[in-house]
């Protein structure tokens, strides 16, 4: 079991790596396409070009990439949470109010993720409706229903853990 | 809570200390004193029926119900 943990907690900082580099590659790149080179918006990661729309309305450029990067940067501060659940847990001794305190904060930064994804999704759809082009954009912020869907149950597991942290509470404190 | 512990009550009639009763009951240092204290917040009867012998008493001389 301790393995399993192992290589899950190691999985979870190269996911974590991952999603930082993202993050800070969209970042950037939108950084250099508003101060230095506005041609850097035609891919700011992947593909995911919104020149058009920077063309069109820098406020609408600015908060769409802003979303977007919302977005990632949440997921990456998910997966530390995830990380630090794994630095935390020990099997011999699992129930710890700091645990359960960690799954409910990454249940409320679910449900942003998936709130924010949905907004995104529907404010990029308003952005087509107006003629712009976004390309590759849908791929930066699917999965908003998921992500809600993924905040229920981490609540409920963050519930079930807290009543296993009274339990264990009391199992010690039972002489 | 209303559950009052009088185990130090009881020790000091029977004139025992900690360390005795611990190895008379077989639990730890720590544990009596969790008990002691009334941080408990269970008894096992196997417990109670340890201090009872070991103090020759009743579980009523040990808890009591206060409003």
């Amino acid at each position: 079991m301790n393995k399993m943990l192992k290589a899950l907690y190691v999985l979870a900082w190269i996911l974590f790596i991952g999603l930082c580099i993202r993050t800070g590659v969209i970042l950037v790149t939108f950084l250099i396409s508003i101060g230095i080179n506005p041609e850097a918006s035609s891919n700011l990661y992947e593909g995911l070009d919104l020149s058009s729309v920077m063309d069109a309305n820098w406020v609408h450029y600015t908060l769409i990439t802003g979303l977007i990067i919302s977005i990632w940067a949440l997921k990456s501060w998910m997966l530390f949470g995830v990380i630090q659940i794994f630095q935390k847990l020990k099997i011999q001794d699992p129930f710890h109010f700091s645990i359960s305190k960690k799954i409910t904060q990454i249940s409320h930064v679910a449900l942003l993720v998936g709130v924010l994804s949905i907004l995104s999704f529907a404010y990029g759809r308003w952005l087509v409706d107006q003629g712009l082009m976004l390309n590759h954009f849908s791929e930066s912020v699917r999965g908003g229903m998921e992500f809600l869907f993924m905040a229920g149950i981490f609540y409920v597991f963050a519930v079930i853990f807290r009543r296993g942290v009274e339990i264990q509470q009391e199992h010690e404190l039972t002489i | 809570m209303p559950i009052q512990v009088n185990l130090d009550v009881m020790m000091a009639k029977r004139k025992i200390s900690l360390n005795e009763l611990s190895e008379k009951v077989e639990l730890t240092l720590s544990n009596l004193s969790i008990l002691k204290t009334g941080k408990a917040k269970a008894i096992r009867f196997s417990t109670l029926e340890a201090i009872c012998k070991a103090l020759d008493c009743q579980p009523g001389d040990i808890l009591e119900y206060i409003e």
